[in-house]
């Protein structure tokens, strides 16, 4: 990784499933608020591993963060019919499996315009149906896929918290150590005073 | 993408937001896909804050629920008999930007299947406000069995309209008498003389057209603010009585806006047998009706409660009745 002086000039390693790496500039990979919130302040030694996801979807995802990143800043999910040829043909030659995947990386990224647009297409395929025509359109889940979902949800929340507690411990680990200097020098200045006191009772 | 789509392999949060660019229709429509998708729609409405709607349930020829939404936006389900409307949809706006998004269900049961409508709507949204409107002639034989499902559905309604041109008290007796009213109840409907009216007194508005059912007695206990009474049988005697027991502050307490018949607009000296001062019409005055709104008076008959609050009575003519109008402020 590097520091040049333009932000958008810097560029990031991601590392996908199969261990192969690719370069992603800086300004695309702003666009997704779990990097800002993971490495933009502390940067990362080496490839950034996004190892949950495949490289032909990872590529898919930045292909289009790129994409936008010169466009104006995202303010809610804008109409299927506002999407400009670009993004029409980004949606349009992905199929099924690589569209599942992108939503799924899209959204563990935390890339709104691109979770938001993705939705508001499979919206579309819904709308103004009736129950009939929506039981084609959808696979309806099993009990066992909703109970998988919400146990892959349940240990996401559990994964999470155990984080947080971590980050929580760290940091009070820092504040400990920040703390140190401080009383010590009250410490000492507190011993300083009392022995001067002593010393002026004594005379 | 011409295989299903498997919307539920994806995660939560994809999902809610697939949810939240769906019309009620859509909405309504996908739970009624599997019992899963209801549960994950329900939980994900019920805790959204964008979810929030007004209910109206609408006991017509063609039994409605209508979703109002922010900005003035109804969505309505409607019942029909006739198969030719099945799946129409029509969107129109009206008066004061008021738009209708109307969707027709066709149904051989018209009763049982927008009952079915009522529960998987009250099941999946979270409502704001509940109110229903009653054609209480549109289905008589099943007015009963209405009411018991309104009331097996929700504890409470926050206002009500009755409508009907055959004597029905025995059912809005029954209606009244099982189904909580919080704040409003419009009745337009005929009733006997002798009908009992059991909950009044709480309500905060009340519209009676006719009232000829109505005792001075009930009258008096009304506590609300809003009050429009055409039909009743109050002499004005009465009226007088009335407006002594106002300014000796005895009753009517709350009391804004006030609407009620004159029977006898010859015998104005009896309703005015009490102290007032009539106002210069070339005078506009402004009168705080509400927290916020205002309103222009001009001329007028003024009456004062003890406690100096100022009641402005108006005349005015509906048909070949006349009415009396008291502004309060």
């Amino acid at each position: 990784m590097t520091s040049p002086a333009s932000s958008s000039e810097v560029k990031y390693l991601i590392e996908s499933s199969e261990g192969n790496t690719f370069d992603v500039s800086g300004a695309a990979l702003r666009q997704s608020n779990t990097f800002n919130a993971m490495f933009l302040n502390i940067g990362a030694d080496g490839p950034i591993p996004f190892t949950d996801y495949n490289e032909a979807t990872l590529k898919k995802v930045f292909e289009y963060c790129e994409h936008s990143v010169n466009e104006e800043n995202y303010s809610g999910p804008k109409h299927q019919d506002d999407l400009s040829k670009w993004d029409l043909n980004f949606f349009n030659e992905m199929d099924q499996k690589m569209f599942i995947d992108v939503i799924n990386a899209s959204n563990f990224l935390d890339i709104e315009r691109l979770t938001s647009y993705c939705c508001e297409r499979i919206a579309r395929m819904l709308r103004g149906k009736n129950t009939q025509e929506m039981i084609k359109v959808i696979t309806l889940p099993t009990a066992e896929e909703l109970e998988a979902k919400q146990k892959v949800e349940e240990k996401k929340a559990a994964a999470a918290k155990k984080v947080a507690e971590k980050a929580a411990e760290t940091a009070e680990k820092t504040e400990t150590l920040e703390e140190l200097p401080v009383q010590q020098l009250v410490q000492t200045t507190r011993n300083k005073l009392t022995r001067k006191y002593l010393s002026f009772s004594n005379e | 993408m011409e295989k299903p789509f498997p919307l539920f392999r994806l995660p939560r949060l994809a999902i809610e937001e697939v949810i939240s660019t769906m019309s009620p229709f859509e909405i309504i429509n996908l739970s009624k896909t599997s019992l899963k998708i209801k549960y994950v729609i329900k939980c994900f409405l019920r805790t959204s804050r964008n979810s929030q709607f007004d209910l109206q349930l609408i006991m017509n020829k063609e039994p409605k629920v209508s979703l109002r939404g922010s900005e003035k936006m109804y969505f309505e389900l409607k019942i029909t008999s006739d198969k030719t409307k099945n799946g129409m949809r029509i969107y129109k706006e009206c008066l004061y930007n008021e738009k209708f998004d109307t969707l027709w269900i066709y149904s051989e049961n018209l009763i049982d299947e927008w009952m079915n409508l009522v529960k998987t709507v009250i099941e999946i949204f979270k409502f704001e406000k509940q109110i229903v409107i009653f054609h209480i002639d549109k289905f008589p034989t099943r007015n009963k069995a209405i009411v018991d499902f309104i009331k097996s559905q929700t504890p409470s309604i926050e206002c009500c309209e009755f409508q009907g041109k055959t004597e029905t008290d025995e059912d809005v007796e029954y209606f009244l008498n099982n189904i909580n009213i919080t704040n409003g109840l419009s009745m337009t409907v005929k009733l006997s003389d002798h009908f009992n009216f059991p909950q009044f007194n709480h309500l905060n508005s009340c519209s009676l057209d006719p009232a000829n059912w109505l005792t001075f007695n009930q009258f008096i206990q009304f506590k609300g603010s809003h009050l429009c009474i055409h039909g009743s049988p109050f002499t004005s005697y009465e009226l007088n009585q009335f407006l002594i027991l106002w300014m000796t502050s005895q009753c009517h307490q709350n009391l804004r806006f006030l609407i009620i018949n004159i029977n006898d607009p010859q015998s104005l000296v009896t309703i005015f047998n009490l102290p007032f001062e009539i106002i210069n019409p070339n005078v506009e005055r402004i009168g705080r009706v509400s927290q916020n709104d205002t309103i222009t008076l001009r001329g007028g008959i003024d009456i004062k409660r003890i406690d100096g609050v100022t009641g402005t009575i108006h005349f005015k003519w509906r048909g070949d009745k006349m009415l009396l109008l008291m502004m309060v402020f």
